[in-house]
């Protein structure tokens, strides 16, 4: 029994490995997100695919909408106003590609846990 | 006919009251010595005299007012009958909400058309103007029933308006919960949301699903809704602790999380060491850090599991037990004492983690 238990876990733990590797591999061949800015403080009804969307509503940055890299076809919405807990922050490289800090973590459904540097996704 | 009855039936010259207002329609009991008396009788009694072309009118209860000519007996059934006594020599007509009224004066307010017609005050009184857009009239606004034609009168439900997220709703009221305004619109308030309440000119505040939205207030602009569903990957599954705190606790090597149970939030150490002479050596502390932390102090600890001294002894002040996330604490009830009240500006997770040690040490050095 005591084997089978290990056997369990290390089948589980190649498991997990070998899906970061493969979701690693994958990502080094998508486009890098792109920032794309609309106008005021609410996403609009469709976040493309690839883009990066900041809601900016005068000169106050509101939120990010991006697909959730996974493929769920979910769009994930991520508060920057200093008010708001949790808030992330929004950076862009000199090539203009975003960053997010700190990670992000969908609690719920598929539960991705990504971080988005340099407009490319780093699976955790 | 049944009031020249009712006169009838009284004795010749017994006394009557009616009430008697002039255009401000404040009606007072006036007493006239005259069961049937006449227009000019009622003039006289509200003190117009007959040179000034007096006016009496007779104000039923549905709001209509009936001219009464000065030779004419007034039918008087009771003694809350009204009469509008003024002078004038004619009168204008104006219809609110399709009824018609004949006023005795050139002006009239919006307070008395209200009470003419008899209007609730949860509506609002509009005029219709051709050619332009109606106007609200307030209770003081004048106006000249003398201009060609009916003046229009009709009555709204007030109603007020709040955007939540891209949806506009009305209100029959001047304040609504987010959480009816949420309903009206579409949005589920069972799910878990960032609501922020946008005023122009004020900074945003974040509102909860019973915060009342008062939405009289100047510059009033939308709810803005952002489901609660993305977690910060650093900040565990319960709420941000002040900034000092994480940086603090991220440089502990503790293990940590914020736990949010029945409305209480905590912070809970998984594996905090004790000095020795306990009956563990390590238990996971728990912290109550109050909705207004740090203004508010954290006061007293937990521990799980339930402490003895390592010879067996109870320990002081810890009879109380709670459960957090399912798991038994024991409440230590320690407290700050006079000489060092909670100062918000200076204390935090780690000085309240010092009078913790301290409590703690005192336990096995005496």
């Amino acid at each position: 029994m005591i084997l089978i238990d290990i056997a369990a876990k290390w089948i589980r733990a190649e498991y997990a490995r070998w899906q970061k590797r493969i979701r690693g591999l994958f990502e080094r061949w998508r486009p890098p997100f792109r920032l794309q800015v609309v106008d005021g403080d609410s996403l609009p009804p469709v976040v493309p695919v690839g883009a990066l969307v900041l809601a900016r509503d005068g000169n106050e940055d509101w939120c990010v909408g991006m697909k959730c890299p996974c493929g769920c076809g979910r769009t994930i919405e991520l508060l920057l106003i200093p008010e708001a807990k949790p808030r992330w922050s929004l950076s862009l490289d000199p090539a203009g590609l975003p960053s997010l800090s700190p990670s992000v973590f969908l609690r719920d459904g598929c539960r991705a846990h990504f971080w988005l540097r340099g407009g490319r996704v780093t699976w955790t | 006919m049944t009031s020249q009855n009712a006169a009838g039936n009284r004795p010749a010259n017994s006394t009557i009251t009616i009430q008697i207002a002039g255009l401000d329609l404040n009606f007072k009991a006036v007493s006239i010595v005259d069961p049937t008396p006449t227009g000019a009788q009622i003039a006289a009694a509200a003190e117009v005299l007959p040179d000034n072309d007096p006016f009496v009118l007779r104000f039923l209860d549905d709001g209509e007012l009936v001219p009464i000519l000065a030779s004419e007996v007034a039918p008087i059934d009771d003694v809350n009958d009204r009469f509008v006594v003024t002078s004038a020599d004619r009168a204008f007509r104006l219809k609110v909400d399709g009824e018609q009224y004949d006023w005795p004066a050139q002006y009239v307010t919006g307070k008395t058309v209200r009470k003419l017609a008899g209007i609730a005050n949860d509506l609002q009184l509009m005029l219709s103007v051709e050619n332009e857009p109606d106007t609200v009239i307030g209770n003081r606004d004048l106006v000249d029933l003398a201009v060609a034609g009916v003046e229009r009168f009709y009555t709204v439900h007030e109603t007020w308006k709040i955007k939540v997220q891209d949806t506009v709703i009305q209100s029959d009221l001047p304040t609504i919960k987010v959480r009816d305004a949420m309903n009206k619109a579409g949005f589920d308030p069972a799910q878990p949301w960032h609501i922020f309440l946008k005023v122009a000119g004020q900074p945003k505040q974040e509102v909860g699903l019973d915060f009342d939205v008062d939405l009289r207030t100047h510059g009033i602009e939308k709810l803005r809704l952002t489901p609660r569903d993305v977690n910060n990957g650093e900040a565990g599954n319960g709420f941000r602790l002040l900034g000092v705190d994480e940086a603090f606790l991220a440089q502990s090597g503790w293990r940590w999380r914020t736990v949010l149970d029945q409305g209480r939030r905590w912070l809970i150490i998984d594996d905090y060491r004790l000095p020795p002479g306990f009956s563990s050596t390590a238990v996971a502390m728990a912290l109550e850090i109050p909705n207004t932390y740090p203004g508010a102090q954290i006061d007293m600890f937990y521990v799980a599991p339930v402490l003895l001294l390592a010879n067996g002894n109870r320990i002081g002040a810890t009879e109380t037990l709670i459960t957090i996330g399912g798991v038994t604490y024991q409440r230590w009830s320690r407290h700050r004492g006079q000489a060092s009240p909670w100062n918000p500006k200076i204390d935090n997770v780690r000085t309240h983690l010092t009078l913790v040690d301290g409590a703690l040490s005192r336990e096995v050095n005496q």
